[in-house]
């Protein structure tokens, strides 16, 4: 039955391959695959054509303008002696050349000061460059929107202070990222109101960002302070502590001892790295009495940080803590007792049991020495 | 007086050419840490500006390079470092950089520098 089958499968097959070699079927099969050979090679040729005219015609922009863009952002005249030659105003009708243009300004403007950064903003504004920038702040793409942003910013454009300061809790991280940089640019710890309105995540690497860009400015009050610490957005108080920590704001000490019993654990690991800089005694109390709450990696955070708030009645605590299971607690202890001048008590319990207090008296002795 | 500049961005290397020139410099423009060593081997500069940052061969190996050489060791070299490299300037002036400019900067200071490092140096 199987090979009676395979036979009428065989003939079958056989004679439509037949029917299908036929002359004509085989002069299609040749026309069509020609069409294909020939329309691929004609659409390479276009497109390699294209990209070869594209890149030409980037150099004559590149040859051109850098030149004559240099020579302008170097030039001692008056502002409203600008001149700007007949075939750049032509040039700049194309607006591969504008944003050439707009380019070569943002990088020599983030590099240059004084009387050329004058230059480089006075130019960027003569030759309309600034609405192009405005249009892609209207863009519906985010990453126009977010170079639209930077290149107000780097341009010094305040006058869209409201404009950007509206995209500062835009849904996109990086136009939002962008809008935050822009307006601390600008108004330094004032701009920092964002705080205020922000309802999304502000990242780790975009809290390092601002603190590096408020290092420009001369440091200001920062009366809402308070208020940040106790946002509903886990990142703006996060960052509040940055802030009180690095710009030691006593002010707000208590608000930042309150942020020991938050549920979040990295809002509470910055609260004890906040405390060190602006608590005191007090401050100490607080973190001994949550200790026994906190997770191992805080733990061994505060027995790093109490010295520094510390006074002599929790020298007891610390001398408790050298009993703890945890070997990691003990050693982190006993660094808090040597920082504190009391290494006596480590070796004491050295004495008393060698293993293992004996290593970590040596440990801590030789890390203080050094 | 030759003045060898190195830095990796090209538009900011011809506005620096640009004005140097202008002020009557003779200027050898590099565009990287390996195209500088070979220059400063091959046209012995009066002074050295290189950028921090640069591919191939950092401003701080140009530093190193330069200084430990006994043909250049003397060379003044001014160093051009940006936001956040306050730790990379300190090292620049370990191994022997005789100054600093932090990114923005103005090109009248940049000026001040250069004619204050060549009255020092005696070039």
């Amino acid at each position: 039955m199987y090979s009676f089958n395979y036979f009428l499968f065989q003939s079958q097959f056989k004679t439509a391959f037949e029917d299908l070699i036929t002359p004509g079927t085989l002069m299609k099969g040749v026309l069509f695959f020609s069409a294909i050979t020939f329309s691929l090679v004609v659409f390479t040729y276009l497109y390699l054509g294209l990209k070869k005219k594209s890149f030409f015609f980037k150099d004559k922009i590149r040859k051109s303008l850098e030149l004559w863009i240099s020579h302008v952002i170097l030039s001692e005249e008056e502002e409203d002696e600008l001149h700007i030659p007949e075939k750049f105003t032509k040039m700049f009708r194309n607006p591969v050349a504008r944003q050439y243009a707009i380019d070569h300004l943002i990088i020599n403007k983030k590099v240059f000061s004084g009387a050329v950064a004058q230059n480089i903003r006075h130019l960027y504004e003569k030759l309309g460059f600034k609405n192009d920038s405005l249009k892609k702040l209207k863009s519906k793409l985010w990453y126009t929107k977010a170079k639209g942003i930077q290149e107000l910013s780097i341009m010094d454009q305040n006058d869209q202070l409201i404009n950007i300061y509206r995209l500062t809790n835009s849904r996109n991280e990086l136009v939002r990222n962008e809008a935050q940089n822009a307006i601390i640019q600008w108004s330094g710890f004032n701009g920092l109101r964002f705080l205020d309105v922000v309802t999304y995540d502000i990242s780790e690497w975009q809290q390092i960002q601002l603190l590096e860009l408020l290092k420009l400015f001369t440091q200001q009050d920062m009366p809402k302070l308070p208020k940040w610490l106790s946002s509903t957005n886990n990142s703006v108080i996060l960052f509040a502590l940055k802030l009180a920590e690095v710009y030691q704001q006593f002010i707000v000490k208590e608000k930042v001892e309150q942020c020991l019993l938050h549920e979040d654990e990295k809002i509470r690991v910055q609260a004890v790295n906040t405390l060190a800089r602006v608590g005191n005694s007090e401050s100490a109390d607080r973190i001994i009495q949550q200790y026994e709450n906190e997770s191992i990696l805080n733990q061994l955070n505060m027995l790093q940080k109490l010295p520094l708030m510390a006074e002599e009645k929790h020298v007891l605590f610390l001398q408790q803590q050298l009993l703890d299971e945890n070997d990691f607690i003990k050693l982190s202890a006993a660094k808090a007792l040597g920082t504190m001048h009391h290494l006596e008590l480590v070796q004491q319990k050295a004495v008393e049991q060698p293993e293992p207090y004996d290593h970590i008296f040596k440990h801590v002795k030789a890390e203080l020495a050094f | 007086m030759k003045i060898l500049i190195a830095e990796d961005e090209p538009l900011i290397l011809q506005t620096l050419e640009l004005k140097l020139k202008k002020e009557g410099y003779e200027v050898i423009a590099c565009v990287d840490g390996l195209d500088a060593l070979q220059k400063i081997d091959s046209e012995q500069p009066d002074l050295i500006i290189t950028d921090i940052m640069m591919p191939y061969m950092s401003g701080l190996e140009v530093v190193r390079k330069v200084k430990n050489d006994l043909s250049s060791k003397n060379i003044p070299v001014i160093v051009l470092s940006t936001m956040g490299q306050e730790s990379i300037v300190e090292e620049a002036f370990e191994l022997g950089a005789d100054d600093y400019l932090k990114k923005p900067f103005s090109l009248s200071e940049l000026s001040i520098r250069i004619k204050k490092l060549a009255r020092k140096t005696g070039v």
